[in-house]
């Protein structure tokens, strides 16, 4: 029992962790520009 | 009862205008609120030669006529409303010597409303000291105005100001500049739709959002031959206005201001004649370059040794308290030793932060800046690249986005190529842990060799960004011109609340930024290395057990030998023999093939990698450091880290373009996939031949 839930959790800490990588170089998600009133494209906006 | 001449006094802030209001109205003043704002009303009445009285209003502090604040509409709704009863007979502008270029802006401005204007240059006591002179005659021909030299400090040339406000009638009131060069067309148009207006006038009605008395913004619509701009149209207008006006001003100080820095006598002219000396501003540069290395390497050692021990322990702790199994493992092989791989740096990205702090705050960076200027230019670039190649040594990234400012796309596309060279802070890492392994310790002139190979590191960067924007500009065919202009900041000590809060932000973003990354990459390296295919990895007890039956070796020899077996056959261990060909010119193994690989995603994880693929499978408590002295060459048989190697992977990490979020920002800045990709081949192969001749050399 005690090996299937550190099996359970080692898979769930690698399937986060790829979604996570995946994410951050791969598939980005685009943010929403907020509307704060800068308009420059310098990303701080 | 003769009338009140009424004065505006007016300028750009910190000029000294409200001591020049205050000496010229003495008590005689009052302060009040505009009707239906809160900006402050100072208005007083101040005696004239010939029995004449002034009324006298201090409008608020404002750069130009282009009003972004309701304290500088107030003075451009005055400017415009004749109606006004405070609408001045004359306008003066007050003007610190010291910064007369920009101050003469807004004269220019007033000037063009066809209002007579006084220029006042204030604080003239400095000029001896800043080693300034002026041609007042030339200087009151070319402006086509009165000029009073004052210094409301020293109760100078105060008297002089009444007497050019009582004879005001007699200051011309001619425009400086034509303001239909900028577009004659629209001008031209504008002109036609409005005939009885002035065109300086109207020109700041279209673009200022201010209520103005009795002229109404509607106007412009009703009238249909008149067509006004876009926004944007508009905004490039008022750009190219504040571009001829300043030609207008240069052309005007060129001959009727000499500044000569030799002459100045303060102690900031004294202190920026050495530190930005041709050969002593380097020398100084070059000494305060060498105390900050060698400062990070004897500060940081003994905390960093402390956090290293720390993980250490805290990883045979974690393996001998919980349950055995892949989650313990997990933890103590993949996660606690990636983790500390880049928590033991934080002593040293501290220090670092901290001294570069010290120094923006306390006004040197600055004069870094212009000194670098100086051997920019020899090479094709102009100042402004000096700012992100500087800012390159914290990360890449805001550096590449700082060539904004850049206002010629060949010097800009010059910068973003070259400006991954310079040592960013994600470097810093991978450079501490190779230095420690293979530069012997010892010291030269008081600087130990450890110090000294970090900052030829460092210049090793700047110099190739350098050289490399060098070789660009002789191949880039584009032609475009820019100009650099710096203003220095006053010295003064640094606030300490700064300079806490700056080395916490930076250190902070830097460990959180890496932090996730290497958590995540820690995880699934575990997982490549502690699995693998098919019969070698599977059966490796028995395999092992066979292959040295003979031998006798004790238990714990034998689960080294069974642990170096499985590394070799999990998933990494094969990706990684299947590299290690292409890496083993260069003195480095499957295991350095992998970091390698994986610090492609941000440098700073390559230490975490080597930690966890070290600490796989392995029962001892060791640091990092330790893992990586121990480490055995396959081939060789000796050491792995040795001289030739070791310097071999710093030229490399120097010199490859390993950061996959600034080829995304190149991308972005670039709009397209030429560059960033040309950089990361480029970068690239020259890493990889550099790396391959020093080690093929030194070996």
């Amino acid at each position: 029992m005690n090996a299937f839930i550190q099996n359970i959790l080692v898979i769930t800490a690698l399937i986060l962790a790829v979604v996570f990588l995946v994410r951050k170089y791969i598939w980005k998600k685009k943010k929403p520009k907020k509307g704060c009133g800068g308009n420059d494209d310098c990303g701080c906006h | 009862m003769s009338k009140q001449i009424n004065v505006a006094l007016i300028g750009n802030p910190n000029t000294g205008k409200t001591s020049v209001f205050n000496a010229l109205t003495g008590l005689n003043q009052k302060v009040g609120n505009y009707p239906g704002i809160t900006v402050e009303k100072k208005e007083g009445v101040c005696k004239l030669p010939r029995g004449l009285k002034a009324h006298i209003i201090d409008l608020p502090g404002t750069y130009s006529l282009n009003a972004s604040s309701l304290d500088e509409s107030v003075v451009i709704e005055l400017l415009l409303n004749q109606n006004d009863k405070d609408f001045p007979d004359i306008a003066v502008v007050v003007t610190d010597v010291e910064n007369l270029k920009r101050n003469l802006l807004i004269f220019t401005q007033i000037k063009d409303l066809k209002i007579p204007t006084l220029l006042v240059i204030n604080m003239a006591d400095r000029m001896s000291y800043k080693g300034i002179s002026l041609d007042i005659a030339y200087l009151e021909e070319q402006l086509q105005t009165k000029i009073a030299l004052t210094s409301t400090r020293k109760k100078i040339g105060i008297d002089t100001l009444k007497e050019l406000i009582a004879n005001y009638k007699e200051v011309p009131s001619e425009p400086c500049l034509d303001i239909a060069q900028i577009d004659a067309n629209y001008f031209e148009n504008l002109r036609k739709a409005f005939p009885n207006q002035l065109l300086y006038k109207l020109w700041l009605v279209i673009t200022q959002d201010v209520n103005f008395g009795k002229t109404d913004r509607k106007e412009f619509d009703a009238v249909a031959d008149f067509k006004t701009k876009s926004e944007g149209d508009l905004k490039r207008l008022q750009q190219k206005e504040t571009i001829k006006r300043y030609q207008y001003i240069n052309n005007v100080l060129k001959k009727g201001q000499t500044i000569d820095a030799t002459q100045a006598k303060d102690l900031r002219s004294k202190l920026d004649r050495v530190l930005t000396h041709k050969v002593w501003g380097y020398v100084i540069f070059f000494i305060i370059l060498m105390a900050l290395f060698q400062s990070i390497y004897d500060w940081a050692t003994v905390p960093m040794d402390m956090i290293d021990s720390a993980f250490a322990f805290l990883s045979e702790w974690t393996k001998d308290h919980l349950p055995s199994g892949a989650f313990t493992d997990l933890l103590s092989e993949g996660i606690i030793p990636g983790l500390g791989g880049i928590v033991i740096f934080i002593p040293q990205i501290a220090f670092l932060f901290l001294f570069l702090a010290i120094l923006e705050e306390s006004g040197y960076m600055s004069r870094v800046v212009f000194l670098m200027d100086r051997v920019m230019r020899r090479f094709g670039l102009s100042g402004k690249s000096v700012v992100p190649l500087i800012s390159g040594t914290a990360c890449a990234i805001p550096a590449v986005m700082a060539t904004r400012n850049i206002e010629s796309w060949k010097e800009r596309l010059i910068t973003i190529l070259v400006t991954p060279f310079t040592t960013c802070s994600a470097r810093l890492p991978v450079y501490l842990i190779i230095i420690a392994l293979v530069i012997p310790d010892g010291s030269f002139l008081g600087f130990s060799y450890q110090a000294l190979t970090l900052m030829l590191l460092y210049l090793l960067g700047f110099g190739t960004a350098v050289g490399s924007a060098y070789i660009l500009n002789r191949i880039l065919k584009i032609k475009s011109k820019s100009f650099f202009v710096i203003e220095m900041p006053n010295y003064k000590l640094p606030l300490f609340k700064n300079v806490f809060y700056t080395v916490v932000e930076k250190t902070k973003a830097f460990i959180f930024g890496a932090g996730k990354i290497i958590l995540a990459i820690s995880i699934v390296l575990w997982f490549l290395a502690s699995y693998g295919p098919g019969e070698n990895f599977n059966s490796a007890e028995n395999i092992i057990a066979e292959q040295y039956a003979s031998d006798n070796l004790e238990e714990e020899d034998l689960e080294h030998k069974i642990a170096q077996y499985k590394l070799e056959h999990s998933y990494i261990g094969i990706a990684g023999r299947a590299i290690e060909p292409a890496i083993r010119p260069l003195g480095y193994d499957w295991k350095i093939g992998i970091a390698i690989i994986s610090s492609f995603a941000a440098r700073e994880v390559f230490v975490g990698t080597l930690a966890t693929i070290y600490s796989v499978g392995s029962d001892d408590e060791e640091t990092i450091k330790n893992r990586m002295a121990g480490e055995v060459n396959p081939i060789l048989g000796g050491p792995l880290f040795t001289f030739a190697s070791g310097i071999s992977l710093l030229l490399f990490y120097a010199f490859a373009m390993q950061c996959m979020s600034t080829l995304a920002i190149v991308k972005r800045e670039t709009n397209s996939w030429k560059w960033p990709v040309l950089q990361l081949v480029i970068m690239s192969v020259f890493a990889y031949v550099v790396a391959l001749i020093a080690f093929q050399l030194l070996k």
